[in-house]
C-alpha cells in the first residue's frame, strides 16, 4: 500500500490479470446462483423438502472457516507489506490449513450425501446443490495450490516489503473464493 | 513507527472487526436456518446481510475501499444485481 489514506490507488492489489480472472469467475458463479434461484421459484416444495436433507451446520462451519482463512490471508499481506517475511509465511500456512479444514468438512458432507444414495440425478435441487458446491470446491483446491506456490516462493525470500505483488495476487483470488461461498451458503443451505 | 507500518495497522484494525462481524452474521444466518424461518421478511433480511458481508469482504479484505471507483463499482454492482435478482426469484416463489 503505497498510497496515503486519502489517495485512492488506480489499480487493485495484486496482478491486474487476476482481477479479470476474478470478475470472470464471479460472473460464472453469479449466473449459476440466478439459475438456481429461478429454478427454485418453479419448484418451491421440491427445493424446500430437499433442502431439509442438507447439513446446515457443515455449511455454516465452512463459512466460518473460509471467513477466518480470508482474514488470515489479510494478515499475511499485512506482514509482507511490513517486510516480515517469516510472519507472512506463518499466516499463509494458517490460511492453507483452514483451506484444508474446508476440504475435509466438504468431503465428509459429500460422502454422507452419496452414501444416502443422493446424486446429481436425484432431483433438480441436488443437481444444483452438488454442481455448485463441487465447482466451488475445485476453486478452493486451486486457491490452496496458488497459496502454496506463494508460500514456497516467500520462504525462498521471493517477496519483500518493496515487492510482494504475488502475495496480493494469491490473496485476492482466495478472497474471491470466500466471497462466492458467502452467497452460496445462505442461498443453498438456508433460504426457503 | 514507519509510514508503511502505520498504514498497515490502519488497514488491519477494521479488518479484525469485520472478521468478527462476518462470523456473527454467519451464526445469525445459521440460527435462521436451524429455526426453519421463511417468508418475505426473512429472505429480505438474509439477502441484505449477505450483501453487507460481500461488500465487507470486497472493500476491506480485498482492499477495494482504497482503490478508485472504476474497480470498486464492479463488485458493488455484482452484489447489488446478484443479491437483488435472487431476492426477486424468491419473491416470485413465495407469491407463486
Amino acid at each position: 500500500m503505497t498510497h496515503t489514506a486519502n489517495e485512492k490507488a488506480a489499480l487493485p492489489p495484486g496482478d491486474l490479470a487476476i482481477w479479470f480472472f476474478i470478475y470472470a469467475e464471479l460472473l460464472v458463479f453469479g449466473i449459476l446462483f440466478l439459475l438456481y434461484a429461478f429454478a427454485r421459484s418453479n419448484n418451491v416444495e421440491l427445493f424446500n423438502s430437499s433442502q431439509d436433507l442438507v447439513d446446515r451446520t457443515s455449511g455454516a462451519a465452512n463459512t466460518l472457516v473460509l471467513i477466518t482463512s480470508s482474514y488470515f490471508v489479510v494478515r499475511a499481506v499485512a506482514a509482507i507489506r511490513e517486510g516480515k517475511v517469516q510472519l507472512c509465511s506463518r499466516w499463509l500456512l494458517a490460511t492453507i490449513g483452514m483451506g484444508g479444514v474446508f476440504v475435509v468438512i466438504k468431503l465428509v458432507e459429500f460422502h454422507a450425501k452419496f452414501s444416502a444414495g443422493i446424486s446429481l440425478s436425484t432431483n433438480t435441487f441436488f443437481t444444483y446443490y452438488l454442481s455448485m458446491t463441487a465447482f466451488h470446491f475445485m476453486h478452493v483446491l486451486l486457491g490452496m495450490v496458488i497459496l502454496a506456490a506463494v508460500y514456497l516462493k516467500n520462504r525462498k525470500g521471493g517477496y519483500s516489503a518493496a515487492e510482494h505483488r504475488g502475495v496480493e495476487t494469491g490473496a485476492s483470488y482466495w478472497h474471491m473464493v470466500d466471497l462466492v461461498w458467502i452467497i452460496l451458503f445462505p442461498l443453498v443451505y438456508v433460504m426457503r | 513507527m514507519s509510514d508503511t507500518s502505520s498504514e498497515v495497522r490502519r488497514w488491519i484494525r477494521p479488518c479484525t472487526v469485520i472478521w468478527l462481524v462476518l462470523m456473527a452474521l454467519t451464526l445469525v444466518t445459521l440460527g435462521i436456518g436451524k429455526l426453519g424461518l421463511s417468508g418475505t421478511g426473512v429472505v429480505a433480511f438474509i439477502m441484505t446481510t449477505t450483501f453487507i458481508k460481500g461488500q465487507m469482504v470486497a472493500d476491506y479484505f480485498m482492499g477495494l475501499k482504497q482503490v478508485r471507483w472504476s474497480f470498486r463499482i464492479i463488485t458493488l454492482l455484482y452484489m447489488v444485481i446478484v443479491c437483488g435478482l435472487i431476492l426477486v426469484a424468491y419473491m416470485v416463489g413465495l407469491n407463486g
